[in-house]
């Protein structure tokens, strides 16, 4: 049996923040992080750039060295099978044990899949969720000219229009009325459909696929509305669900989700957890989630290596933060972007072109969300006053107003603070 | 560590920060060419925000935990071991992830241009390595940027 004082499953973003936390305290203790894919650390957001032809060192999150500058030994291409929680062992799938002191899962979320009639046995249905999944959909590339994805989502919308700029017709089925319903408030998403709708993809809301037809072959999708999409290829990007497969049959607590507290530490004490595969709290209602995004799953992983590093330090919790990043019109939001009730404010501006949106969501004066189209730049200063929960109603017409987003209308003494003292963003561990 | 250090009193708004960092950022250094052939217009990492009589030149504050770099997906942003974080802008995807994190607006998207890509102020790393200031306090004829230990260190210092 091999030991290791620090043992990660899974090498991704979660496990990269995690090694950050652990060397920051303890540059001794040793270190293996496990994960069934070869590449270690890739960036699963850079996908789309593989399906395009890019080779796999491109999507490297850091550097090939990095593990071994960190001290940190590698057990790439081996999937860990089984926990036993309270033995703190792991088992691989060469029926290999590995012992820990601490144990970080990071195990990352797995695509919802629906059932769909007729799904099985088809070789053009998809998925889009890790380099297998990208490297399937880039070998059959030439083998369909027409796609149908299932989800308007992130990764739905992503693929859409990856596919469509390598000159697939593509159709979009999507169960609710409007795209990106996560990340963007009605008008935007208005404008963000569009957009794609100018670049060729077609939209089917309010509609489901029911059934893929076909043999071997796919001919279309009929969808729930009656309608039939002719089409070759199905990719289903409905979403991530937590990965839940290691942690069933453990004492470790797991419902729709990692149940961790405030130190990323599950239901077992010497057991952590971070990124997509926990429910993590919410920073714009306090409310325990799975909020399976990047700038999260590193903090996350920051946090639980500091914990597992013996220093107490609690997470802040997780401020939702989207970019669509393949549109030539730049779309970010953060926070609360469709307010769920009443008491929250909603101010916004756009231009009659459509080129430029931006909505400010408040609650009793307090910025608690925004969506920006086509201004981007310094849009990061309204996610610190949301993150600050500073009392801006005596300027939220001032971040209509501009253009282009600044320091100049906060107050002067929040701003000469930065300039001159504190790091505020500092995590003071 | 040394920062630029930002004194909104003394800043006129002479926009010569910003010349300077464009020409010590550009392959002539020479700022007409860089502003005229290298199509580096509106690629300034200190950026002048005037709203007279008040104006100031920010750029990247360095954070000890910069929230830009939690949000790069490609990991183009790094902190480097001595303090500077830095934004590779060849490994750069353009996803505006640092442009919605930081909270000093101080990542900037570049839009136009072959590549889409962001950036952002590095200290002038180059600068610093040969013993010089940042280009931007070099140019300030009014002492508006110091670069110098924060207040923070200083008061520490002190006590
Ligand atoms: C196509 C796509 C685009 C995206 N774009 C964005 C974006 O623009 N912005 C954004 O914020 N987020 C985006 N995301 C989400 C983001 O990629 C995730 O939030 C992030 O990857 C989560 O990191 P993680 O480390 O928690 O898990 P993952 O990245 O999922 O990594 C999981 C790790 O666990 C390993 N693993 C799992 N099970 C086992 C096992 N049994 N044994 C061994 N190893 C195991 C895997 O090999 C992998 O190393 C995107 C996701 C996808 C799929
Ligand atoms: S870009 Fe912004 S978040 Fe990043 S280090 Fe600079 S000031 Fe901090
Ligand atoms: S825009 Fe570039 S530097 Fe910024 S977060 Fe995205 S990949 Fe990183």
């Amino acid at each position: 049996m091999s030991k290791s004082d620090y043992v990660i499953v899974g090498s991704n973003v979660a496990a990269v923040g995690a090694i950050d936390g652990i060397r920051r305290h303890d540059k001794k203790s040793s270190i293996l992080t496990i994960s069934y894919e070869s590449l270690g650390s890739y960036s699963k957001a850079m996908l789309a750039d593989y399906i395009k032809g890019s080779n796999s060192q491109w999507l490297e999150y850091r550097g090939k060295d990095y593990f071994k500058k960190m001290g940190v030994d590698c057990l790439f291409g081996r999937r860990v099978t089984a926990i036993k929680a309270d033995k703190s062992v792991l088992t691989t799938d060469n029926g290999e044990e590995v012992s820990y002191k601490k144990l970080l899962l990071g195990v990352g979320g797995v695509p919802f899949k629906p059932a769909i009639k007729g799904a099985e046995g088809k070789e053009l249905v998809f998925t889009f969720t890790d380099l297998f999944d990208a490297e399937k959909i880039r070998e059959a590339l030439p083998r369909f000219d027409s796609a149908v994805v299932i989800g308007a989502g992130f990764t739905g919308t992503e693929i859409a229009y990856t596919l469509n700029k390598l000159n697939k017709k593509v159709t979009v089925v999507e169960l609710g009325d409007r795209v990106l319903v996560k990340a963007l408030d009605p008008k935007s998403s208005e404008i963000a459909e569009s957009l794609m709708k100018g670049e060729g993809i077609e939209f089917y809301l309010n509609d489901t696929v029911e059934e893929i037809a076909g043999s071997s072959e796919i001919t279309g999708v009929s969808l729930k509305s009656g309608k039939f999409v002719p089409c070759q290829a199905v990719i289903t990007a409905i979403g991530v669900i937590p990965n839940g497969a290691l942690i069933k049959d453990t004492q470790i607590k797991f419902d729709r989700g990692l149940d961790v507290d405030d130190y990323m530490c599950t239901s077992v004490p010497n057991v952590y957890g971070a990124g997509d595969v926990v429910k993590a709290t919410d920073i714009t209602d306090g409310q325990k989630r799975s909020l399976p995004l990047w700038p999260l799953a590193f903090q996350q992983g920051l946090v639980a290596g500091i914990n597992m590093a013996g220093v107490k330090y609690p997470y802040a919790g997780g401020l939702p933060m989207n970019s669509l990043k393949f549109l030539k019109v730049p779309i970010l939001s953060a926070g609360i972007t469709t307010p769920p009730d009443a008491s929250y404010e909603t101010i916004s501006v756009s231009d009659p072109k459509g080129t430029f949106y931006r909505s400010l969501i408040l609650k009793e004066g307090r910025l608690k969300g925004f969506v920006t189209i086509g201004e981007v730049d310094g849009a990061g200063v309204l996610t610190g006053l949301i993150r600050s929960k500073a009392d801006i109603s005596g300027i939220k017409t001032r971040l209509l107003n501009k253009k282009k987003i600044g320091l100049m209308q906060m107050p002067r003494e929040w701003r000469n603070r930065i300039f001159t003292r504190r790091d505020e963003t500092d995590y003071h561990d | 560590m040394k920062k630029v250090i930002i004194v909104e009193d003394y800043c006129i708004a002479c926009y010569n920060c910003e010349v300077a960092c464009v020409a010590s950022h550009s392959r002539s250094e020479d700022p007409i060419k860089a502003y005229k052939r290298e199509g580096l217009r509106g690629r300034t990492n200190a950026v002048v925000e005037v709203a007279s009589p008040l104006a100031f030149s920010s750029m990247c504050r360095h954070c000890k935990h910069p929230w830009c770099m939690d949000a790069c997906i490609s990991g183009a942003i790094q902190r480097l071991d001595n303090g500077i974080v830095y934004l590779d802008e060849e490994r750069c995807v353009g996803c505006w992830g640092c442009v919605v994190g930081c909270p000093y607006g101080a990542a900037h998207p570049n839009l136009d241009g072959e590549r889409k890509h962001a950036f952002k102020c590095d200290l002038c790393i180059k600068r610093l390595d040969a013993g010089l200031n940042p280009a931007c306090v070099e140019a300030c004829p009014n002492k508006a940027l110091l670069y110098d230990e924060t207040i923070e260190v200083r008061e520490e210092v002190r006590t």
